[in-house]
C-alpha cells in the first residue's frame, strides 16, 4: 500500500533524494575540510565515500516505483511510438500475427469439436453409419429412412443424405472405439418377402 | 595498516539492523548522522557506501518500522530526520535476536576444531 503511495510521488520521492544526498555530500566535504584537507581532496574524498549516485539513484527509484509496472508502461510507450513511425511495417505485422491467431483458433476449434466434445445425440458412442457391401456410405432415399426409422423402435436417424436408392445392403459400422458391423438389407416392394411388413432385415456381422 | 585497508564492507542484510538500531539509540537523525554515528560505534571498522544507505532507509519506511520528516540540521540546512516507529522498535528485538541466533553459529562452527578431522578417512 505504502509502495502504491510512493509509487504515485515518485517524482517528489526522487527530488527528496536529490536533496538528502546533496546535503550529505556537503556535509562529508565540512568535515574533510576540517579535518585539514583542501577543498579539492575533500570533494574527492567526500565523493569516493558516497559511491556511485547514478547507482543509488538507480536502487532508490526501484524502491521508490513499482518497477514491473513501470517497464509495462515503457514498453507500451516504446511500441506505439513505433507503430506511429512505421505504420505499413506495424500494419503487416499485425496482420501476420491476426492471420497466425485465427489459424490456431480454427485449429482449437476443429480439434475441439471434432475430438473433445460430443456430438448432440443421446449415445454418441453408438452411432452407425449405413454403407454398401464395399463399405462405402449408401445412398438411401427418404422412404428407405422412414422405414428403417419405423423398424429400429430403439434407434432413431440423427442424419441421413437423401439420393435414388432402392435396396440397399448395408453395413453398420461402429462409433470411434470399437469397430462393431452390423448388416441389414432394406427390401423394396418387387421382394418377395416385402409383403411381411418388415422393411429391414438386421443381422451381425 | 591504513585505515581504508582494514575497513570492513557491512555485511549484505545487516543494515536495516545497524540503522534501527541507531536510531532506536539516538532518536531522530538525518541520513548523514546515521552513517557517521555506525563508523564511529564500529570505531571506523565498518566502511559505508553511504549512497547505499538511502534505498535502505525508504525501504525501511516503506516498511513501517522508521518514518520520516523534514527539519533543521545544526548548520541551518533543511534535512530529512529519520526516527524508529513503535513497530520498527518490535523488528529491533526480532533482527537483534535473528543476529545473535546467526553469530553464535558461525562462532560455534569457526571453535570447532575437532569435529571435521572426526569424520574423515585416514590416509596411509
Amino acid at each position: 500500500m505504502r509502495r502504491l503511495f510512493d509509487f504515485k510521488n515518485r517524482r517528489a520521492l526522487r527530488a527528496r533524494l536529490d536533496e538528502e544526498m546533496a546535503f550529505h555530500l556537503d556535509q562529508l566535504i565540512a568535515e574533510h575540510e576540517r579535518r585539514g584537507m583542501s577543498l579539492a581532496a575533500a570533494k574527492l574524498e567526500a565523493k569516493k565515500q558516497m559511491g556511485s549516485s547514478l547507482r543509488t539513484q538507480e536502487s532508490y527509484r526501484e524502491q521508490a516505483g513499482l518497477p514491473g509496472i513501470e517497464e509495462l508502461v515503457r514498453d507500451l510507450t516504446l511500441a506505439l511510438r513505433n507503430l506511429r513511425r512505421r505504420p505499413g511495417y506495424a500494419g503487416s505485422m499485425i496482420g501476420l500475427l491476426g492471420l497466425g491467431l485465427a489459424a490456431s483458433l480454427t485449429v482449437f476449434v476443429l480439434t475441439d469439436a471434432m475430438l473433445r466434445r460430443d456430438l448432440a445425440v443421446p449415445r454418441p458412442d453408438e452411432l452407425f453409419l449405413i454403407g454398401d457391401e464395399e463399405g462405402d456410405p449408401a445412398m438411401i432415399s427418404r422412404a428407405a429412412v422412414e422405414r428403417l426409422a419405423a423398424n429400429l423402435p430403439n434407434s432413431r436417424i440423427a442424419a441421413y443424405g437423401g439420393g435414388n436408392a432402392g435396396d440397399h445392403a448395408a453395413r453398420q459400422s461402429a462409433g470411434k472405439k470399437r469397430e462393431r458391423a452390423i448388416s441389414f438389407r432394406l427390401r423394396a416392394p418387387g421382394d418377395e418377402d416385402w409383403a411381411d411388413g418388415r422393411s429391414v432385415t438386421l443381422s451381425r456381422g | 595498516m591504513s585505515k581504508a585497508s582494514s575497513q570492513m564492507d557491512v555485511l549484505q542484510g545487516t543494515l536495516d539492523l545497524l540503522v534501527m538500531k541507531t536510531l532506536a539509540g539516538l532518536g531522530s537523525l538525518h541520513g548523514y548522522g546515521i552513517a557517521r554515528r555506525i563508523e564511529q560505534v564500529s570505531e571506523d571498522l565498518l566502511a559505508l557506501n553511504q549512497g547505499t544507505l538511502y534505498p535502505a532507509l525508504l525501504r525501511l519506511e516503506q516498511q513501517g518500522w522508521i518514518k520520516s520528516e523534514w527539519g533543521v540540521s545544526e548548520n541551518n540546512r533543511r534535512a530529512r530526520f529519520y526516527s524508529l516507529t513503535v513497530t520498527g522498535n518490535t523488528q529491533l528485538e526480532t533482527e537483534i535476536s535473528r543476529w545473535r541466533r546467526m553469530s553464535a553459529a558461525v562462532n560455534a562452527i569457526i571453535a570447532d576444531h575437532g569435529g571435521a578431522a572426526g569424520h574423515g578417512r585416514q590416509l596411509r
